[in-house]
């Protein structure tokens, strides 16, 4: 005799409305204090107020959304799941820790998501985005990403290379936890040596960074956070396989060894140990490879105030390819190698007076020797890179809250050496040198609320080789509501070429290489320029945010690596008036609660002034179209799937090979599909299975005169896409 | 922190059985949701109905529903949805006060993203 009644509903009726309220606290030394102003909004709606003169907001509570965030300028945001009708919930802010802080992700339900609160563009790139593609290093991570796209830089180095804005990664700033990483002689490997399943988020930020961080970058800033110890004992591990005979392990372990100290081992290898030949062109279609990267860092607290951490990474990686021995019988076969070595010792300091909250100074140093050889045919380069690296950040309020100055001394100094000899023949470059930068920085933002921020910042270098230089960059970020959001910036970026590393990929091929420049050590100068636009909708139950964005680049000097002005050589020359634009707009949507949706299109406008004339740049596609769609089945199932377009590109060289070779001066446009499917399990473990280029389309000749690459006419650069053809792969993913 | 939230995973088992009051006049059914994480909160909020009146109670992980079995004559719902709010935990319909989530064990402090994330 048992009947249901509706008890709730009845209990429902009893209160008329529905809303939130609560206290809204900030910590300062340690005790709490109201505070005032404070922005309280449910989670990817419209409803928002803010706390009054004691601290206590009210908010109407509306249906089946479940996050109420807070916001105060100087505070980390806070965000609860609240799923009552009605109550009293408090909230806590801490105070934004300054540049040693660690990124906060607010709601966590998007895997990027941006970066409100900067006046940049930045997106942020969490675990759960970084799981969708889980091969294998860092240049995979961006795979469902649009802002950047990576290529191959030739069809036998395996090495591949990163595209923002429509030029060349090296014109980007590589950092890992704020040091700056790959630059230098390890400006196009830097990607090779992070291993994914060591990165616990990143932050993509487009366009110019922070004078703060250096003069360097130009088109982007790609900051990675590595796993770190969390005052727990965490262990991860990871193991993966694919059909390309690549065998990968990843092992990460965090743990406190005193209660002021703590530490974060991470240790990768991989190991490709056969090289595969599917095309049937007797070269391999990818190299062996075998990598070694063991990371370990400390934690330290001396006392309330000062803090810091301080750890190593040593990098070991080789590489052979080109062709395969066993087919060339009696002919001396054509043979890529290139060994890395690094070693790297950095730290960080932070004081943090406890009676100035807004007070904070960061000290941040950075040594590494990097050691490259490779072998291009009869072509040996070397390399050398020694580098010490300081940075000192002061950071304080002017006056209030509203006024921030970061202002700061920075000190780089780098001994580059390269070398090219011909095996059996002579040197055919050799230089070194020392650079050594001293300069100081000034940060001003001005944050009258939280929707209009503005951020001037000059840098004043004094390079000994290219003498005193001043590094001025401005943002604006302007909210009209909270959902939307304008930003504008802009600036200036040095960066010193290292003429034989950043081109070697065009030693794969039977050019001669022409320096034609008396200076071969010159600073490539540019300017870049954006405006962005991101609206953030929730209409009748679709979330979702509308992004685009349009940044252009100008080149007062550029290096130029020029395939068709000299026949059967590679000319190297400075040039002024490169320029490019770049043009994306997103649409990320989430029909459902478990279905993300994410569709993109760029367009690319890249023209480099070359000897003869300004001509579209190599290998940039003015055209690229993405989508990318998740579901969470229930289960712990997860499948993920991205359809990219590339439109036409134009391919280098053409003009100085014979058409019998096939060659066409563009590449064909064409669609490459990758998906995998994510099982996690009870206690930690996750299990995931996918296929990289499951359309199994190929570049029909990657490589030019391939049949005789001692002749004249091989070549190696008009790789546009895929090499290897459809890919599976399998991996496991534990956590402690 | 993960290695509590193998704890709240592992150790709690389900219990929603308890004892069967042969004599209850009034016998009613109801349905609510209670925020929570993880089988560690199933325990709290079950457990914290082991109260006179109460026939049985389960909450379920995934769906957040608390199916309370109950006799009106002995308890009442006012009186049910206390004895959840008391143990730390949100209801639907109202949230627990802030001293009574500060008990919450850690692993199960539904309400911050980041626990919530770790769950999923």
């Amino acid at each position: 005799m048992r009947f249901l009644v509706l008890v709730g509903l009845l209990f429902v009726s009893s209160w008329s409305y529905a809303q939130i309220s609560g206290h809204v606290y900030g910590m300062e030394n340690g005790k709490k204090t109201p505070l005032i102003g404070a922005s309280v909004h449910w989670k990817g709606t419209e409803i928002s107020t803010q706390t009054d003169s004691t601290g206590v907001y009210t908010i109407a509570k509306p249906q089946g959304v479940n996050y109420l965030v807070v916001q105060f300028i100087g505070y980390s945001s806070e965000a609860k799941s609240i799923l009552s009708r009605t109550g009293m919930v408090d909230f806590t802010l801490s105070e934004d820790g300054g540049v040693l802080s660690e990124t906060e992700v607010i709601g966590k339900s998007n895997a990027t998501s941006v970066d409100l609160k900067s006046a940049q563009l930045t997106f942020k790139l969490d675990k759960k985005e970084l799981r969708k593609a889980a091969c294998c290093n860092l240049s995979e991570s961006f795979e469902t990403n649009a802002s950047l796209d990576v290529n191959y830089a030739d069809a036998v180095s395996g090495t591949k290379q990163i595209e923002m804005l429509g030029q060349a990664g090296k014109f980007a700033l590589i950092q890992r936890e704020n040091v700056p990483y790959a630059r230098g002689i390890n400006a196009s490997l830097g990607f090779h040596f992070i291993p994914g399943p060591f990165v616990e988020s990143i932050q993509l930020t487009k366009g110019l960074s922070s004078v703060i961080n250096g003069f360097e970058s130009l088109t982007g800033q790609i900051n990675v956070e590595f796993e770190k110890p969390d005052g727990d004992t965490d262990f991860f591990f990871n193991a993966y396989g694919n059909q390309g005979s690549r065998v990968e392990g990843n092992v990460g372990f965090s743990t406190p060894l005193s209660e002021n100290i703590a530490t974060t081992l991470l240790v990768h290898y991989s190991d490709i140990p056969i090289a595969q030949d599917n095309n049937g062109d007797g070269f391999a279609d990818m190299p062996t490879d075998n990598l070694f990267n063991i990371f370990n860092k400390y934690r330290y607290f001396i006392n309330d105030e000062w803090g810091g951490q301080i750890g190593f990474n040593y990098t070991v990686d080789e590489r052979n390819g080109g062709q395969l021995e066993d087919i060339y019988d009696g002919v001396q076969p054509w043979i890529f190698q290139q060994k890395n070595e690094r070693l790297e010792v950095f730290g960080k300091n932070g004081f943090a007076p406890t009676n100035h909250q807004h007070r904070s100074l960061g000290l941040i140093y950075n040594f590494s020797q990097q050691s490259q050889k490779s072998i291009y045919g009869l072509r040996q380069l070397e390399a050398q890179q020694q580098s010490a690296y300081f940075n000192a950040i002061f950071q304080d309020h002017l006056g209030s809250e509203e006024h921030k100055i970061k202002t700061g001394v920075s000190y780089h100094f780098d001994r580059i050496s390269e070398k090219l000899d011909s095996i059996g023949g002579g040197n055919l470059y050799n230089q070194t040198r020392d650079e050594s930068v001293p300069g100081f920085f000034a940060e001003y933002s001005f944050e009258p609320s939280l929707l209009f921020t503005f951020v001037g910042g000059v840098r004043v270098d004094y390079h000994n080789l290219f003498g005193w230089f001043v590094t001025p960059r401005a943002y604006v970020k302007y909210m009209p509501a909270e959902e939307t959001t304008f930003r504008l910036g802009g600036g200036r970026g040095q960066r010193t070429a290292n003429i034989l590393t950043e081109t070697q990929s065009s030693l794969a091929s039977s050019r001669n290489m022409q320096v034609n420049t008396l200076d071969p050590i010159s600073p490539e100068i540019g300017w870049n320029a954006g405006f962005s636009f991101a609206q953030i909708f929730a209409w009748s139950g679709w979330k979702g945010t509308f992004t685009t964005d349009v940044f252009y680049t100008w080149f007062e000097q550029k290096l130029i690596t020029d395939y068709d002005g000299i026949p059967n050589a590679f000319a190297l020359y400075y040039t002024k008036g490169s320029e490019s634009i770049s043009f994306l707009t997103q649409l990320d949507v989430s029909p459902v609660e478990a279905l993300d949706v994410r569709l993109a299109y760029k367009y690319l406008h890249a023209v480099d002034a070359f000897a003869s004339g300004k001509l579209t740049a190599y290998q940039i596609p003015s055209h690229r179209a993405f989508l990318n769609a998740g579901y969470a089945f229930p289960m712990g199932f997860t499948l993920d799937a991205t359809l990219n377009w590339f439109g036409e590109r134009r391919l280098p060289g053409t003009n100085s090979l014979p058409e019998t070779f096939g060659v066409v001066n563009s590449s064909p446009s064409y669609f490459t599909l990758n998906s995998q499917l994510n099982k996690s399990f009870k206690g930690g473990w996750e299990v995931y299975i996918g296929a990289e280029n499951l359309l199994d389309f190929r570049v029909e000749n990657p490589i030019v005169g391939a049949q005789n690459p001692w002749g004249p006419n091989f070549d190696t650069q008009q790789v546009y896409g895929p090499i290897f053809g459809r890919m599976f792969y399998l991996g496991v993913n534990y956590v402690l | 922190m993960k290695n509590i939230f193998i704890l709240c995973l592992g150790l709690f088992t389900v219990n929603s059985a308890f004892g069967q009051d042969a004599n209850t006049v009034n016998p009613m059914d109801t349905t609510f949701l209670v925020n929570g994480v993880c089988e560690m909160c199933q325990n709290t909020i079950e457990t914290s109905l082991q109260i006179d009146g109460v026939e049985s109670a389960f909450w379920n992980v995934e769906t957040k529903e608390l199916k309370v079995s109950f006799d009106a004559s002995a308890v009442s719902f006012d009186e049910i949805q206390k004895a959840v709010l008391d143990s730390g935990y949100d209801t639907e319909f109202q949230t627990a006060a802030e001293e009574d989530y500060e008990k919450v064990h850690e692993c199960c402090k539904y309400r911050e993203p980041h626990i919530v994330e770790q769950h999923k």
